[in-house]
């Protein structure tokens, strides 16, 4: 019973509580004092919650493993061992790279749920099983989660699993931030669940003013918290891949012998760490807006609803790389070890990875061709946006020169690289009919937009991210997931998928609306159909699930190196010993040695690894 | 990047050396810099960006010298208490933390009383700048505060006792109080003193 | 393994009290900037060269915090052991 009551997660909710009702206590006592109502919704949460924050994160073992340091006494050492490290305080990178993964891939499955909800109310125009209202509060629900995970799920999981290994690191260089980090993901999705139990928001995953910044929903002010939560997420993990990168190689792991992935992983952190703070400083007004009765979004006293689309831009853009840099880095990796060829074009994909950063703050207003701003911006955001295509195109070379005349090893997690070159093209090619000024004044609120993004993001990251997950499950856990089960899922997710958003192009030429819950007769047709291919996309996933859980669970254990990798991480055992290497390796040549010599020895020199051979 | 590059060869050897925590340490924190500049950057482009360079006019000129200069002073005690604990000086740095976190608190008090007698009010197009920026800058100050305030503690237990690399501690908590201060610099001329 | 203590005068490489004078020159000169500022902003009536005015002396002053109080080229110089 003690047990129990002393579990971390327990100690914080109750450490929660308590906050939440000293915030919003001194902030009622303060308002009576000053003649004001005791309680105020939109205020008492939002200051209850932050003092819930801070008790949440202290309770699940921040103080004790951290806090205690600040107060000038030691800090507690950790106690937790085999599975309950996954409920508790670890500053072990595996243990939180796991955290993330499972935490965002039921969060993914969850909100993959939402959308077959939305598609069920879509099949037929006229009124299915939603309201309006409850149509929006699942599209913002289902928005919101899904560029949280995509966001976060490759960077947070993989990244933290697979970086320190690939670098030849015992650990990230801040392990016990990166413990914390992970804590605050769970307030975030609990957040945003209460406020989907509360009626919802109107505004989607945008929150454009004025109508999240008027006095509608009270969920809109959980949706802001929310999310400026998960930025901290964003820019405290960004920081510490930067500097565990930066720091924490192994010698002889020079920059042009870093594996692309841990490329990606830096490029997108620079980005997550230098503009996430946009998001939340954009959301940070709304909810001044909403609790302090600022003006920044009232036209009347000089605000403007189009600043907030500058500020959220100016974040948002730069986002969607974060979410496919990693995945470029993921598809690549996996794209040269199954080919058994050395990443073609190295160098120049690397640079273009960074010339993506650069490139990617300036070209927000994009988005807001339509919105009113000075025309004189059209041009310039137009060229601008269209360079971007020079860096991706070499990228795309680089996987095309890859697989070129590679003897291609058609595993799962091949199938699922393979595909994300093909979605990626597609989501790449209709962007620039967006940036076009000409073309996007027809397009934009249609949902060519909707399949442009899908493309990119379902089509691009998160099949890169079954790609990885299909890939490194071994060295995750220890055993091998079933390769028939895992094709089965493949082959129906990526049929799926195309016939779900190709004809979303078509209907968003032909002028429907995205976010709205009916829509005219004519594009039933068009409608019926994706929403029965949108279910089978969705059933793909029980394949996943079921191969999953029945490999973590039972599976054939798995060897250190099931790929033949050339990599660091295959080179221990699988799962990975608790510091990673009993000796620091020393890096002597390139990660991608196919081609001379026995490929798997390629980068140590004189063998100096625990396992050696899978 | 070359620079990077060799120096986390020479180290790689000793993982736990001290040198090497301290660098990251301090790569860190200015990657925080970097990152919380910009959400006051961003305050303050939206300050321009709704009211031009339009100055209310009655805002208190005398009080924002005062708060100014206080804040000045503040980062220079700190400099004096970073340096003596850096040198092992303890009782001198001890002292100068804690004068540093007395004009800390007298900045915080100089802003809730601009706050409390300012002439327009938060709905204001200036008025939605000037308490934004204002509060979101004195919440760091209050949080530099405590951080101060926790040092000169752990100080006085002889935590940073010998100085050097034991001292990093205090530098990392001055150097956040010296960036608040950097934040008041661009602060004071956009809030004060542009008509 | 050599670690540079560079010249550059940025951060603690001398004795205390050559550290602690340095810190009076720096602030003595973020004084004189803030009342150059204060003054400016009193007599001149020009609000657009104003700004520029203020824009640049701002950036001055932020760069002596940086440079001298927060020791920013320790971050590529290395600590002194
Ligand atoms: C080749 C490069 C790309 C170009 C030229 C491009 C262009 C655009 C443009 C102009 C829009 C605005 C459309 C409108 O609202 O009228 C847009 C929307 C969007 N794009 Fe892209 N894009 C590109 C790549 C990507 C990538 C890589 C991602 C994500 C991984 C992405 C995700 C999105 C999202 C989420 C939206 C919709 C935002 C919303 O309104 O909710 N795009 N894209
Ligand atoms: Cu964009």
């Amino acid at each position: 019973m003690t047990r129990v009551v002393r579990a971390p997660i327990v100690v914080g909710l109750v450490l929660a509580i308590i906050g939440f009702a000293f915030g919003a206590g001194v902030l009622g006592a303060i308002r009576t004092a000053r003649g004001q109502s005791f309680w105020e919704i939109e205020v008492g949460m939002s200051v209850g919650y932050v003092f819930a924050l801070i008790g949440w994160l202290a309770g699940v073992g921040g103080w004790q493993h951290w806090g205690r340091e600040w107060f000038g006494l030691e800090a507690k050492p950790y106690t937790l061992t085999g599975w309950k490290r996954y409920f508790g305080f670890s500053p072990d990178h595996k243990v939180i790279g796991i955290q993330y993964a499972v935490t965002f891939i039921v969060v993914f499955l969850l909100s993959g749920l939402t959308a077959m909800l939305i598609r069920v109310e879509l099949m037929r125009d006229g009124k299915q099983i939603f309201t309006p209202d409850q149509y929006n509060a699942a599209m913002g629900f289902h928005g919101i989660t899904m560029v949280a995970v995509a966001v976060a799920v490759l960077l947070g999981g993989f990244g933290n699993f697979i970086v320190p290994l690939m670098i030849g690191a015992r650990d990230m260089a801040f392990p016990r931030l990166n413990a914390l980090t992970y804590w605050f993901v769970p307030p975030v999705a609990v957040l945003l669940i209460i406020a989907v139990l509360m009626g919802g928001w109107e505004s989607g995953w945008t929150a454009y003013p004025p109508l999240s910044s008027l006095h509608t929903k009270h969920g809109q002010v959980l949706f802001n918290l929310a999310v400026i939560t998960f930025g901290l997420v964003s820019i405290l993990g960004g920081i510490n891949f930067l500097v565990t990168i930066i720091y924490e190689r192994a010698p002889g792991m020079t920059w042009s012998r870093l594996p692309i992935f841990v490329w990606g992983a830096f490029a997108a952190s620079l980005i997550s760490f230098f503009f996430t703070q946009a998001l939340a400083a954009a959301l940070l007004m709304v909810l001044l807006d909403r609790i302090a009765g600022t003006s920044f979004f009232r036209q009347a006293e000089g605000g403007s609803p189009v600043l907030y689309e500058h500020v959220f831009w100016f974040y948002s853009h730069p986002a969607v790389y974060v979410m496919v840099l990693p995945g470029f880095g993921a598809a690549l990796e996996i794209l040269s070890h199954l080919s058994r060829k050395p990443l073609f074009a190295y160098r120049w994909v690397a640079g273009a990875m960074i010339g993506i950063v650069m490139l990617s703050g300036i070209v927000w207003a994009h988005h807001l061709f339509t919105s009113g701003m000075a025309p004189y911006l059209h041009a310039p955001f137009l060229v601008l946006t269209e360079m971007i295509s020079i860096p991706t195109g070499l990228i795309f070379l680089g996987a095309i020169g890859t697989i070129w005349a590679g003897k291609l090893w058609l595993q799962t997690p091949m199938l699922f690289a393979l595909a994300f070159i093909f979605n990626f093209l597609m989501g790449g090619v209709t962007g620039i009919y967006l940036a076009d000024v000409p073309t996007d004044l027809h397009l934009q609120d249609t949902y060519f937009v909707v399949a442009h993004f899908h493309y990119t993001i379902v089509g691009g990251e998160i099949f890169a991210l079954f790609a990885a997950i299909y890939f490194w499950f071994p060295k995750f856990t220890g055993r091998m997931y079933n390769e028939t089960l895992g094709k089965i899922h493949f082959w129906l997710m990526f049929i799926g998928f195309q016939l779900t958003f190709i004809p979303m192009f078509r209907v968003g030429i032909q002028g429907m609306n995205r976010r709205i819950a009916d829509y005219p007769h004519e594009y039933a047709g068009y409608n019926t159909f994706i929403s029965l291919a949108a279910f089978l996309l969705g059933s793909s996933f029980l394949f996943f699930v079921w191969n999953m859980a029945s490999a973590w669970l039972k599976g054939r254990v798995a060897e250190p190196n099931p790929w033949r990798a050339s990599t660091l991480e295959w080179q221990v055992s699988s799962p990975p010993p608790e510091h990673n290497f009993d000796e620091i390796p020393v890096i002597t040549d390139t990660p991608y040695g196919y081609g001379g010599g026995p490929a798997h020895h390629r980068p140590f020199a004189g063998g100096a690894l625990a396992t050696e051979e899978g | 990047m070359a620079a990077f590059t060799e120096a986390a060869h020479a180290v790689a050897h000793e993982p736990h050396d001290e040198v090497k925590h301290v660098r990251m340490n301090r790569l860190g924190l200015w990657l925080f810099f970097a990152s919380d500049g910009l959400v006051f950057a961003l305050l303050l482009s939206a300050r321009f960006y709704m009211n031009g360079t339009d100055t209310a006019p009655d805002v208190k000129q005398w009080l924002g010298l005062i708060i100014t200069s206080v804040l000045l002073i503040s980062s220079y005690t700190a400099y004096r208490g970073e340096t003596a604990l850096h040198h092992g000086n303890v009782a001198h740095g001890r002292l100068m933390l804690m004068l540093t976190i007395l004009l800390g608190v007298g900045f915080f008090a100089g802003v809730v009383m601009e706050w409390s007698i300012a002439e327009f009010t938060v709905s204001e197009g200036y008025g939605t700048s000037f308490f934004s920026m204002t509060g979101m800058h004195a919440a760091h100050v209050a949080s530099g505060v405590l951080l101060l305030f926790l040092a000169w503690r752990k100080a006085g237990k002889g935590y940073y006792d010998g100085g050097g690399l034991k001292a990093y501690g205090v530098s990392g908590v001055v150097m956040y109080w010296h960036f608040v201060d950097v934040v008041w610099v661009f602060f004071y001329p956009a809030l004060y003193l542009i008509k | 393994m050599t670690r540079q203590v560079s010249s550059a005068s940025s951060h603690h490489g001398g004795s205390e009290a050559t550290d602690q004078k340095r810190g009076l020159t720096v602030i003595a000169m973020l004084a004189v900037f803030t009342l150059v500022e204060y003054i400016f902003a009193v007599v001149l009536d020009a609000p657009a060269a104003l700004v520029v005015i203020l824009a640049a002396i701002a950036v001055v002053k932020a760069w002596l915090i940086v440079m001298y109080f927060m020791h920013l080229p320790l971050v590529w110089q290395g600590e002194e052991a």
